[in-house]
């Protein structure tokens, strides 16, 4: 859950870390009142979850009061890699005597969190060309405050900007942790001529999986659902029948634009046979995983709905040796949706691969039908390897 | 009736109730109350699961679970 | 010889009346597994398929001396669960459990690490070693699990856990057993690694190779081809890879949430490419692993 760049410096500040003054601004009119109050030197920075907004040309620095509207209106008529701009955060300028990065994420090869430090701020920490410090931090033990002392002496501080860069990576640290955040990153944190460190960019991504422990914050910021792909009208109705049954569950339905209908397994079986679709030159027209045991009734409806897309002749139906999903179960669904359809299942289903529990029953079931199937001993892309025979 | 699976209840060998706690047996609500009766319900005849729950309530021959497609 | 467990191995469940533990309970013991207790907090005293239940992993332990936990309770419960089979020196600890807060299941592997467990997963289906135990529930009832696993010279380690059957199921096909397979855990963080296990297997006298499946995201693959590279194996390694697709749709998640390709990291294409540098036989297609182990083992 990606937080805007107003939300992670509300949180930030309510930690106790510096801030620039700042508005938010749904308008125009609105800037301009912002930049009244703020004073002249304002920056505009629209408030789209993605980074590198300046490099994108999202950011307008404006020092004249005439200017606002004129930037702001520039703005709002932009949209940013695809999001639309609806909202501005109305900020005063700060000059920098130096940018520095501070970021906390999860290091997947040391399996916890590390912090990165850089005395270089203000591009990603990605294209970075300077020394980089890196400290892991333990979730067993306190984090001290002297580690944090030791970074700030390695950024090259000494005196009382020493003492506030220890503090502010105390904040930053206490903020990670208290939020469950994935990701924590101050970037540029400047550090000013009269002294103070201020945290001019910041994001911070929660963690979807504990949300359960935020749900004051999920509330807060309105992040349920946020970040979420948009559904197209096909994926929203696979997502409706998903929810009518809690038996089983058919998750990620994905529409293209192919002529073979697809009901393939979950993980790594999904992914093997897609790739095994694509390689014999078949034209898939969704992606679809099904897992647990799901009802007839939820198979007969995915399988009415991925035949409903006109351009689609036939669906294969594949999944790995299956432990507790019911073949028996499957097989009467698919053949359910088709014949309610009006079409045959011996034509409509160019193959049934899906050995396991209640194969005996499935196979039985599938052979009264005219149904081509496979056992265990046809692999997955095997399988469509003869769909694509059986095509030409 | 389902297209796949086929209850039948003889509601004469289901003594005392007339079949009453075939309704709450069934996992996938194969059956229903109409009125007084024992009936089953067609859409969820096809969720039957063949767990057998039903058959050990009565006397053999009072549930009679048949898989058209074996016919 | 396997890696992990044997038909030695004491095992505890800890969420052992939950529904899908208490199944996998019965068809474990089916199968021969050694389930000695059970542990779910406020059921102490009742029983589970005839192993009986506790209410603290102290408890149990007590009464029934274990090596092994499977974990499978619900996922904010799991960190204290974890904590409590580590504290109370459990060797091998396999997580069944998906979703856990990251910052949750860093703090469990980083406790492991000091106190010297070994974490399977989370998100694992877990660890099988045919013909002698199972840690877990990969493969499901005892019958099915019969019928795909065999025992054998061959290792699997999986980032699927449905596919960690799959592929033993091929192998047996064709005539070649498995020595442990290991449904390593389909999460952005892991306790153990494909690189941390291969030492394992290569410790085993009766392993004569070892098959890995991979998916995008995550750098579990790019991980062991550097060792490889760098320090070989006496172990022939045979991988298949899934889902070169995702290259195409970069920030797109397919399957399991580490399954992800994020700036430029954890493509299948450059699992690939590292891989066969580092002299892995890479199988274009799924059906190929068996020969491709046949070929390694002669």
């Amino acid at each position: 859950m990606r937080l805007l760049e107003y939300e992670s410096k509300t949180l930030l500040r309510e930690m106790g870390m510096e801030v620039p003054l700042g508005r938010l601004a749904h308008s125009p009119e609105e800037a301009a009142a912002a930049a009244k109050e703020l004073g002249t030197a304002v920056v505009l920075k629209p408030q789209v979850p993605i980074g590198g907004r300046g490099k994108a040309g999202g950011l307008a620095f404006v020092d004249r009061e005439t200017e606002v509207i004129p930037a702001a209106e520039r703005l709002f008529a932009t949209p940013l890699r695809g999001y639309e701009v609806k909202l501005l955060l109305v900020e005063q300028q700060i000059q920098a005597r130096q940018e520095f990065y501070l970021g906390i994420t999860y290091d997947p090869a040391a399996r916890g969190p590390v912090l990165l430090a850089s005395a270089a701020g203000g591009v990603e920490i990605e294209a970075m060309t300077e020394r980089v410090l890196r400290r892991p931090l333990s979730l067993v033990r306190p984090w001290p405050t002297f580690r944090s002392r030791e970074v700030a002496a390695g950024l090259g501080l000494t005196g009382p900007a020493l003492l506030r860069m220890t503090t502010a990576i105390d904040r930053l640290v206490e903020t990670f942790l208290k939020f469950d955040a994935l990701l924590a990153e101050i970037n540029p944190l400047m550090l000013t001529d009269d002294g103070r460190l201020v945290a001019v960019d910041a994001h911070i991504e929660l963690d979807p999986d504990a949300a359960f422990r935020h749900q004051d914050v999920v509330a807060r910021f309105g992040l349920a659902g946020r970040g979420e792909r948009t559904l197209s009208e096909f994926e929203r109705r696979a997502a409706e029948i998903d929810q009518a049954d809690h038996r089983g569950v058919a998750g990620r339905m994905v529409q293209f634009d192919g002529d073979l209908g697809l009901l393939i397994g979950g993980g790594g079986a999904s992914l093997t046979v897609f790739d095994a679709v694509l390689d014999a030159g078949l034209r898939p027209a969704n992606y679809c995983e099904i897992g647990g045991n799901p009802s007839v009734w939820k198979v007969k409806e995915l399988t009415k709905l991925i035949l409903s897309q006109p351009q689609v002749k036939r669906i294969a139906v594949i999944m790995n040796v299956v432990s507790n999903t019911r073949v028996d179960l499957v097989a009467r669904g698919v053949i359910k949706g088709i014949l309610e359809l009006g079409r045959d299942p011996a034509t409509t289903i160019a193959a049934f691969r899906i050995p396991g529990s209640w194969e005996e029953e499935g196979f039985a079931l599938l052979q009264r039908y005219g149904v081509p199937f496979y056992t265990r001993e046809t692999s997955m892309d095997q399988v469509v390897a003869m769909i694509a025979q059986d095509k030409r | 009736m389902g297209i796949f699976i086929k209850v039948e209840i003889d509601p004469s060998l289901c003594a005392p109730d007339g079949g009453r706690k075939l309704v709450n047996v069934c996992p996938v609500n194969v059956f229903a109350l109409d009125q007084d009766r024992v009936v089953t319900d067609a859409e969820n005849e096809d969720e039957c699961t063949l767990c057998g729950l039903c058959l050990n309530l009565y006397p053999p021959g009072a549930v009679v679970v048949r898989r058209l497609y074996r016919e | 010889m396997a890696i992990l467990a044997d038909e030695r191995t004491r095992i505890i469940v800890q969420g052992i009346t939950g529904r899908e533990a208490a199944t996998f309970t019965a068809e474990s013991l089916a199968y021969g597994a050694r389930i000695v207790a059970g542990v779910t907090p406020g059921k102490g005293g009742q029983e589970v398929h005839g192993v009986p239940v506790y209410d603290t992993v102290a408890a149990a332990l007590a009464d029934h001396p274990a090596e092994a936990t499977v974990i499978s309770v619900p996922a904010p419960l799991l960190k204290d669960a974890a904590l409590e089979a580590i504290e109370n020196g459990l060797q091998l600890v396999v997580i069944v459990t998906e979703r856990i807060p990251r910052r949750d299941i860093a703090e469990v592997l980083e406790l492991a690490r000091e106190r010297g467990s070994r974490v399977i997963g989370p998100n694992s289906l877990g660890v099988i070693s045919p013909g002698k135990t199972r840690v877990g529930m990969c493969g499901g009832s005892a019958d099915a699990v019969r019928r795909a696993y065999t025992p054998g010279p061959v290792g699997v380690m999986s980032r699927s856990g449905g596919m960690t059957t799959e592929i033993a199921s091929l192998l047996t096909h064709a005539g070649l057993g498995q020595s442990t397979c290991v449904s390593v855990g389909g999460d952005p963080i892991v306790g153990s690694t494909f690189l941390e296990l291969l030492p394992l297997y290569e410790a085993d006298p009766e392993t004569r190779a070892v098959v890995i499946f991979g998916e995008p995201g995550s750098t579990m693959e790019e991980a062991l081809a550097a060792h490889l590279a760098a320090y070989g194996s006496r172990l022939p390694i045979i991988a298949f890879i899934a889902g070169r697709f995702a290259d195409r749709m970069p920030g797109v998640r397919f399957g399991h949430a580490a399954a992800i390709v994020e700036g430029g990291r954890g493509s299948p294409a450059a699992k690939i490419a590292a891989l066969r540098q580092a002299g892995v036989r890479v199988a274009d297609h799924l059906r190929d692993l068996p020969s491709l182990v046949q070929e390694a083992i002669g």
